[in-house]
């Protein structure tokens, strides 16, 4: 093959070239690699590469491992992809992503290094870096308007009902269900991966009306949700919660909830009360019964069923598995 | 200033398409009170057409944006067969197709129920 062809392929490969024989002189410096650097091949055949090309402080301990090769034939850069710091002619350090390889025949022993800039990969990280920063403020930002708002529509609505003679457990119930919905954007805000877990949810739901926490049961595999599963499923455990306390297990203290979920075909959801020998669990024909009857299944396309047991309150919910796939 | 009972005739019926339970609920509560007699509320695109099919239908309300899909091979499907609709969105600057929001009148969350009762009326 003639010279001329290897001299057009080297020039037309898309990474800088560059080889050195065994003392650290250059011998090949394609055109690539000229415009990387900054110098022009015919005054750079020859010359120590490292001088050229390695900045001051990376210069002895390319020194000590080319040694360290002639000496062992072990060299750790050799046949892998590095990421290093560079320097062009005017003394500018810049980063690159290098691949070096031994040669060596009878007479020659070369190292052939293919280089790629990657001061635009590093800035475009940068870029996007900033850009994350922006957007989690941002979402920060938009978080704390929601809950502001709802903390509005809950002092609103309380000096509207201050001012009615209205039955006040209705305010209570819709007061519970407001916070409750709150509550869940102090979640989405502080989650750090991008799903809700299911026994959160469950916990934080059912905490403030605990009066002892052996209470609450939770069984079941570690489960994320979307933010708009996890909003229909945390209207759906507000009601059962305030169900119990109000008729169910949580009116005494030796009252039991058992919260098991298991991941099959669909998402089995399942709450069982054990009240008190004494009470008889009860469940209101409300508005909250309706939620519980309906929001799963029109909201996420799942089943519902609400059984009233000489034992207590059941309620099971099967809901697709697709529901709890979170977003990119 | 809209009157409390537009004059709508009972035999409007409204299809309410929303992905969300607690909208949907008050929707249809809201606008039976006001005199229309509601089919649904349905959460999704299947359900829409499977009520379409299923039900002679005067009018639709459709909210665009239903979680996993939007509401537009509804208003698709109303089209064909010529019933009006109007839209309403909870989104300020979404990507909307130009071409089906045409000649359709389109509502922000939240809507007085009164005024979307009135343009309902005026179409169907």
């Amino acid at each position: 093959m003639s010279t001329q062809f290897l001299q057009s392929v080297l020039d037309s490969a898309l990474d800088a070239l560059i080889a050195i024989d065994e003392p650290g002189r250059i011998v090949e410096f394609n055109a690539v690699a000229e415009r990387m650097f900054g110098y022009d091949r015919n005054d750079v055949l020859g010359k120590p590469m490292a001088e050229l090309i390695i900045p001051d402080e990376l210069r002895d301990a390319h020194h000590a491992g080319m040694k360290h090769y002639q000496a062992t034939g072990e060299g750790p850069v050799l046949n892998n992809r590095i990421k290093i710091t560079a320097m062009r002619s005017g003394g500018e350090n810049f980063p690159i992503e290098l691949y070096i390889v031994p040669f060596e025949d009878d007479d020659t022993k070369l190292f052939t290094a293919t280089i790629r800039d990657l001061t635009d990969e590093v800035n475009r990280e940068q870029e996007l870096e900033r850009l994350l920063k922006e957007e989690t403020l941002l979402r920060r930002e938009l978080d704390h308007r929601v809950k502001n708002n709802l903390g509005q529509i809950l002092v609103m609505c309380r000096q509207a009902m201050a001012r009615s003679t209205t039955d006040r457990s209705c305010f209570e119930d819709f007061s519970n269900r407001l916070v409750a919905m709150a509550s869940i954007h102090d979640l989405f805000s502080e989650m750090e991966t991008d799903g809700i877990s299911l026994s959160t949810l469950v916990r934080k739901g059912c905490e403030p009306y605990l009066k002892q926490c052996e209470q609450l049961h939770i069984e079941g595999p570690e489960l994320l949700m979307p933010p708009k599963t996890a909003m229909t499923f945390s209207v759906v455990i507000n009601e059962l919660a305030t169900n119990a306390a109000k008729h169910g297990a949580l009116r005494s203290e030796d009252g039991r909830i058992s919260v098991r979920w298991a991941i099959g075909d669909e998402v089995a959801f399942h709450w069982e009360e054990h009240p008190e020998k004494s009470i008889e669990t009860t469940i209101e024909q409300s508005f909250g019964f309706q939620l519980l009857e309906s929001m799963i299944p029109y909201e996420l396309g799942g089943s519902v069923t609400t059984e009233m047991q000489a034992s207590g309150l059941i309620y099971r919910a099967s809901i697709p598995t697709n529901q709890f796939e979170l977003e990119d | 200033m809209i009157a409390s009972q537009p004059d709508i005739s009972p035999s409007t019926r409204t299809l309410v398409v929303e992905d969300s339970f607690l909208l949907g609920l008050q929707m249809k509560t809201d606008l039976e009170q006001l005199g229309m007699e509601v089919l649904g509320p349905v959460p999704s695109v299947q359900a829409a057409i499977d009520m379409i099919d299923q039900n002679p239908v005067d009018a639709a309300i459709l909210d665009i944006n239903l979680g996993n899909e939007t509401s537009f091979p509804v208003a698709h499907a109303l089209q064909e067969r010529g019933i009006p609709f109007v839209f309403i969105t909870g989104y300020d600057d979404m990507i909307l197709d130009d071409k089906l929001l045409e000649g359709h009148a389109l509502f922000r969350k939240p809507i007085r129920m009164d005024t979307l009762c009135e343009a309902v009326r005026r179409i169907a």
